[in-house]
């Protein structure tokens, strides 16, 4: 009986043995189809970046037939958490980061090392945002709004998603220009900013189009923060920054987004993401999803989206270092 | 000099040295925030340190410890169960997950069980080897059944379904379902007749959690386990 | 009506029945198994539900939310490890009935009670959807703040026989919160910043690690006696009764109807979530069991009513989380804010233009919800009489399954980061030994995992409310709802101490 034991044990290995030697060898091209391609969301489940993630990884599915692409949401640290976490992976193209401005801001705040470790696949979009009261509020117009403020500095509150999320720079950065005379308020995200709002809570918000579009009857824009105005039909009418008498102000107007992996990920693999992306990109259903939102196609590839985003660090660094949220190389 | 109890008196301890910590550490609050009166991130920590300080002296001060019994094999049983739970946390990313919970569960399972025996350490090391080894053929096995499908499934020489995550998950349960039933009614009921009840018992249970659980994880939910040394 | 038959006429398909069915199933294993969650189940659905017709698609969603929520229960009342946070104020009640041999019962009346708040959630969201969610924008920073205020002591005055013990372990797991990043500026807070800043630590405990490992991990160090001395606490071979009788649920009517409302209003207020919701009700079926002339028995005796007040809430919550995520397009949950992710990539913007543009749809949503309700309690209570079979396997071979069960658990959560995965399993080994020490020497657990979701939410908040108020506390005072919340927390301490102190001298 013990023989017969010994025997299959023996038996089981040599198998075991044969199979993993030939698992190992053969080497599949990119992507295995056994493993999976996991989009990090550096931000919670539900807001803009988190559907265009999901919106994105659809389409992905849809133009290259490859079924294992998940997105997840690993937030945290002002989105350092997350892109963290696509830094430290393994570089074989398999964990990719929903990158956008809010990961410039988590870099130059000293929360990870951000855009300095990733590798660039493909620049998507710009998300432009609104400046909006509650439908009732006493302010009618950005200048009723800036002139109140002026008489009574820190007494109008300015509401935004979150210190470090690209709307609470943008407040950060309206404030800086207009010599602090908001009291700025950092909410937890959109889903707590809209009710403060809506509420009477806080005076004036930073939305991003479609959340003020889902609110319309309560919410009512006073300026875009685009140079040109929104394709939005809902949003064609309402005033830039410079038609609401105030051209010298100089703010980020949104949030740019973009797909990065880890540094060092193969040529192929990158190749084949970034026209796998480039193809999702430009299906109807992931354009027609853009348009809805009112946001803009700022496509660009691997290198050339390496150089776009230099710029745009460029332009952020001022930005940041006014507000005092810069740390480290970047606060001097 | 009185009594006093243990865990009231560390609690006390450890939130003065919160106190401490949280008193001399940097402010954090925006310099952009100064306008409106941001509280800063001390305040609230401060309140907690304080009322945790005040509470657990409240507590060390009135209470008195009663008297503790604890026999020997408790003793032994947890600091047995602390350890592998330790060398768990800090062997996963190394081992993986196939293998080391492997380990571990049967290690867990064979002394448990054999609790009230003179245990025989040589076999249960027999046992919990063979454990490893048949779990991991038949894991290379399931593994190497999963790439076939999928490729072929790609290919298109197996219907669409079959080259879906899930299809493949639910055959994968099935294969585990009848090579647990096969092993139990064969190798386990033998050894089970040569009197090695508790080692056998240890091994099929191990063999069908682990390999359950990585289908149900991997396989369906898509969860990145841990592949450690069976990284194929 | 036209509307409504037009959105019956949207689900009137046996997929849909189907794929509610599935979801159902998937979403009650999801519950049960610590670790995986609703907002996975649901983000795992999400492709699916992409394929199929909307109505359809959004009824999958919706009956794997569900499941998910009275799916948790199972674990609790078993074995005392809930499935999720939701499920924490049934364990008390859910483990003394089994002790008892009443596993059965208990079971059945969590799903009977699940369903019952699904469905009278679902008549809250339908009928007065607008009307809540204006209630719901009364409550600012200042007013959540409050509110977790009144959750933390409410938890401190039902778990445990000293309130002072079960107030400092809320405390303890507010510091647990405060390890992580500061509220408003992000800023790293946690001790030895230079090693650990860049490490998961940094954005503090992760919360279902540290309930695994509060409620599973120390749970196989104290059965660790039991395995020695080959006692077995609970033998309950005989399942018995699963419907509990009739008559006693009509004459708890009030204990579900105050459940009912608790949890569809708090479930409804973005940001709080179901785990203050059943500690709420579970307090308010206390004082309406106090005042019933001994007609219904005390929650913590080991009875339905402390079974029933809990899980009517957190499937309230369910219908509750859906109201501002219809009518304002913003999550009360965070499975919710998914499936608003879902509808999105659906087509379906949700805000207060999806009832006026589109109603059938919003009625199909009404009625696919309804179905997914039906189907979670049929599925559920079709395995009641399966489930207690676990109770019968000797501790000796489940301990060690529920230990890899934990600590699998704890990992799987991390997701795609490995590193985080083990940081995970080190906080549950960790919050297992503390635990484990916590509860032998009598300091209740459950307050550690509610400190540990409300400290961050009551420091955040009240940060918040005290700068909208211009550095002051103004907004705190000023505001009907806070005071009345203040007033409530000194009063649940001081009856509570004065109830003590009577029992002792009794």
């Amino acid at each position: 009986m013990r023989k017969i034991i010994t025997c299959t044990l023996v038996a089981l290995i040599a198998i075991g043995m044969i199979f993993a030697q030939g698992l190992k060898e053969e080497k599949a091209s990119f992507p295995d189809p056994e493993k999976t391609i996991k989009i990090i969301c550096p931000q919670g489940a539900g807001g803009g970046t988190d559907t265009q993630t999901r919106q994105l990884a659809e389409a992905m599915k849809a133009v290259s037939g490859f079924d294992n692409i998940i997105v997840e949401n690993i937030t945290g640290g002002s989105t350092g958490i997350g892109t963290n976490a696509v830094i430290d992976a393994e570089a074989d193209g398999y964990t990719l980061l929903m990158y956008g401005t809010y990961v410039i801001c988590g870099t130059m705040t000293g929360n990870t090392d951000g855009f300095e470790k990733l590798d660039f696949i493909t620049g998507l979009d710009l998300e432009l945002f609104l400046i909006a009261v509650k439908s009732d509020s006493r302010f009618k117009s950005l200048d009723d709004v800036i002139k109140h403020a002026k008489k009574n500095p820190g007494k109008v509150t300015l509401g935004n998603a979150g210190a470090t999320a690209t709307t609470g720079v943008v407040a950060y950065g309206l404030n800086v220009a207009l010599d602090s005379i908001f009291n700025v308020v950092s909410f937890n995200g959109g889903k707590e900013l809209i009710p403060a709002v809506i509420g009477g809570h806080c005076d004036v918000g930073i939305f991003s189009q479609s959340e003020v579009k889902a609110n319309i009857d309560q919410l009512t824009p006073i300026a875009f923060l685009g140079d040109d105005h929104s394709i939005v039909p809902e949003f064609s009418n309402v005033p830039t920054l410079a038609e609401a008498g105030y051209p010298d102000l100089k703010v980020p107007g949104g949030c740019f987004r973009g797909i990065c992996t880890t540094q060092g990920t193969p040529k192929e693999a990158k190749a084949w993401l970034a026209d796998t992306i480039e193809k999702a990109f430009n299906t109807e259903s992931f354009q027609g999803w853009l348009r809805t939102n009112g946001l803009l196609s700022q496509f660009t590839k691997l290198d050339e989206f390496d150089k776009f985003n230099d710029d745009l660090v460029e332009t952020m660094k001022p930005i940041l270092k006014a507000t005092g949220l810069a740390k480290g190389k970047y606060a001097n | 000099m009185k009594k006093i109890k243990l865990l009231p008196a560390i609690m006390t301890i450890l939130s003065v040295l919160y106190l401490i910590y949280v008193i001399s550490s940097e402010s954090t609050t925006l310099v952009a925030d100064t306008v409106g009166g941001d509280p800063g991130g001390k305040v609230i920590p401060i309140m907690i340190a304080l009322f945790l300080v005040l509470g657990f002296l409240f507590i060390t001060l009135k209470e008195r410890p009663e008297e503790s019994k604890r026999n020997n094999g408790t003793a032994f049983l947890f600091v047995t169960t602390l350890i592998l739970a330790l060398l768990y946390v800090l062997l996963t990313k190394s081992v993986g997950f196939i293998i080391l919970t492997t380990i571990v569960l049967y290690s867990l399972e064979y002394i448990y069980t054999t609790i009230d025996e003179i245990r025989r350490p040589v076999s249960g090391i027999i046992g919990g080897t063979a454990t490893v080894i048949s779990i991991t053929a038949f894991y290379t096995l399931m593994r190497l059944i999963t790439k076939i499908m999928l490729r072929m499934g790609k290919k298109g020489a197996l219907p669409a379904i079959f080259g879906k995550n899930s299809t493949i998950a639910v055959i994968c349960l099935l294969y585990i379902f009848v090579i647990v039933t096969i092993l139990e009614l064969t190798v386990v009921q033998t050894l089970k007749k040569r009197g090695l009840e508790k080692e056998a018992n240890a091994g099929i249970i191990t063999f069908a959690v682990v390999l359950f659980l990585y289908v149900v994880f991997k396989q369906l939910f898509l969860v990145g386990l841990a592949p450690g040394l069976l990284n194929y | 009506m036209s509307d409504f038959l037009t959105g019956l006429s949207l689900v009137a398909h046996i997929s849909t029945i189907l794929w509610c069915a599935f979801g159902s199933i998937l979403g009650i294993v999801l519950g049960a198994l610590p670790g995986l969650t609703a907002t996975m189940g649901i983000a795992l659905v999400i492709p699916i539900s992409y394929q199929l017709d909307t109505a359809t698609g959004i009824g999958l969603l919706l009956s794997v939310y569900c499941g998910a929520v009275c799916g948790a229960s199972i674990p609790a009342i078993l074995l005392g490890i809930p499935g999720n946070p939701n499920a924490i104020a049934t364990v008390d009640d859910g483990q003394k009935m089994t002790k008892k041999g009443l596993a059965g019962q208990a079971l059945g009346s969590a799903v009977i009670a699940s369903t019952i708040g699904g469905l009278g959630s679902e008549i809250f969201l339908i009928f007065f959807s607008p009307l809540i969610a204006q209630m719901t924008l009364a409550f600012g920073p200042a007013e959540k703040c409050t509110l977790s205020l009144v959750g933390i002591v409410i938890i401190a005055a039902v778990s445990g026989k000293d309130i002072l013990k079960g107030l400092l372990m809320g405390a303890v797991g507010f510091v647990f919160a405060f390890l992580g990043p500061d509220p408003m500026s992000g800023a790293v807070r946690i001790p030895f910043a230079a090693l650990l800043r860049k490490t998961p630590l940094s954005n503090g405990l992760d919360l279902t690690s540290t309930l695994i490992g509060l409620y599973g991990v120390s749970q196989v160090f104290s059965e660790l006696e039991n395995i020695r001395n080959g006692q077995r606490g609970e033998i309950c071979t005989n399942i018995g009764k699963i419907f509990p009788p009739f008559r006693k649920i009509l004459s708890m009517w009030k204990i579900i109807l105050s459940s009912l409302g608790i949890g569809t209003l708090i479930g409804a207020i973005p940001g709080t979530g179901a785990s203050i919701a059943v500690f709420l009700s579970r307090n308010a079926a206390e004082t309406i069991c106090a005042n019933s002339n001994g007609k219904l028995e005390k929650p913590g005796t080991g009875c339905l009513e402390g079974v029933f007040a809990p899980e009517v809430a957190n499937n309230a919550c369910t219908g509750g989380a859906l109201i501002p995520a219809l009518s304002l397009g913003i999550p009360g949950d965070s499975a919710t804010a998914v499936l608003i992710g879902a509808l999105m990539i659906n087509g379906i913007t949700p805000g207060f233009a999806l009832f006026s543009q589109n109603m059938p749809l919003v009625y199909s949503i009404f009625i696919t919800l309804c179905i997914a309700n039906i189907f979670m309690g049929l599925f559920q209570l079709a395995g009641v009489r399966v489930y207690p079979q676990i109770l019968r396997i000797s501790q000796r071979i489940l301990m060690p399954i529920v230990l890899i069960l934990s600590f699998i658990g704890s990992y799987a959560i991390a997701g795609a980061s490995v590193s985080k995965g083990i940081f995970n399993l080190g906080t549950a080994l960790f919050m297992g030994l503390f635990g484990y020490y916590m509860k032998k020497n009598h300091y209740p657990i459950a307050p550690v995992v509610l400190g540990l979701i409300l400290g961050g939410m009551f420091e955040e908040q009240f940060r918040r409310a005290v700068k909208l108020g211009a550095g002051t506390l103004s907004r705190f005072y000023t505001s009907g709802i806070c005071l009345f919340f203040i007033l409530l927390a000194v009063a649940i301490i001081v009856s509570t101490t004065i109830r003590r102190r009577k029992e002792k001298n009794a």
